[in-house]
């Protein structure tokens, strides 16, 4: 009975405060960064595209985050059994699959022709995204139970 | 908040490891770990939890005097 009280499916108590503390420190992070970047623009100081600052701000905020986590030991639940850590794998691997495989019936056909075009190049990047997207899931993962087993005994 | 040594004497006494007690109780041995350090209050649930492991009272493990808080 004693077992899993404190905590959720996936993070124990310690584990869920980080992650909400890191979490709303990051959400006024970001507000405070678009609104800046909003300012800026107001002002004229265009130092990147409209979607391309909005989305460094964005991945500047999300890395802070996965950076803070996974230094606290809090990115990786230590309850996850090796046979359970497979799924979302195997999940964004058929994502990446169905992915290409919808892109593929996008350029073969002449499905949405009319309305944008995708260069054979744009799915190499797709790969290339999703294999880096997987790598950080994967290396934050090890490094973070990794953290959880430091300390005395 | 200073260090817990009476969760760490209690538990050595019990010849119960970190990761022992972590599995007991739910959590992970981190958290344990920052228990006995002090660097993580705990919720009442789970000192109570822990108590119940050790056959201890919460007075016994987690009431601060000069004699448990370093």
């Amino acid at each position: 009975m004693l077992n899993k009280i404190n905590s959720n499916k996936y993070f124990d108590e310690m584990q869920l405060q980080i992650r909400n503390k890191v979490g709303n420190q990051c959400f006024f992070i970001l507000f405070y960064l678009l609104l800046f970047d909003m300012f800026l623009g107001e002002h004229g100081v265009q130092w990147a595209g409209s979607p391309m600052s909005k989305f460094v701000i964005m991945m500047l905020t999300m890395v802070y985050y996965l950076v803070r986590i996974v230094w606290a030991g809090a990115y990786a639940s230590a309850f996850t059994q090796r046979k359970e850590n497979v799924y979302p794998l195997v999940g964004l691997l058929s994502a990446m699959v169905i992915t290409a495989g919808l892109l593929l019936i996008i350029i073969k056909t002449n499905f949405f022709k009319e309305s944008f075009s995708i260069s054979p190049g744009g799915i190499l990047r797709l790969f290339i995204f999703y294999f880096v997207f997987i790598m950080i899931i994967v290396v934050s993962s090890k490094i973070s139970k990794r953290r959880n087993d430091k300390g005395d005994d | 908040m200073g260090k817990n040594l009476r969760l760490k004497s209690a538990r050595a006494a019990k010849d119960i490891s970190q990761k022992e007690l972590a599995e007991t109780v739910g959590v992970t041995r981190q958290t344990i770990n920052a228990i006995e350090s002090g660097d993580f209050n705990p919720s009442i649930r789970l000192c109570i939890a822990i108590c119940r492991t050790l056959n201890k009272t919460l007075d016994q493990i987690f009431w601060e005097d000069d004699g448990n808080a370093e």
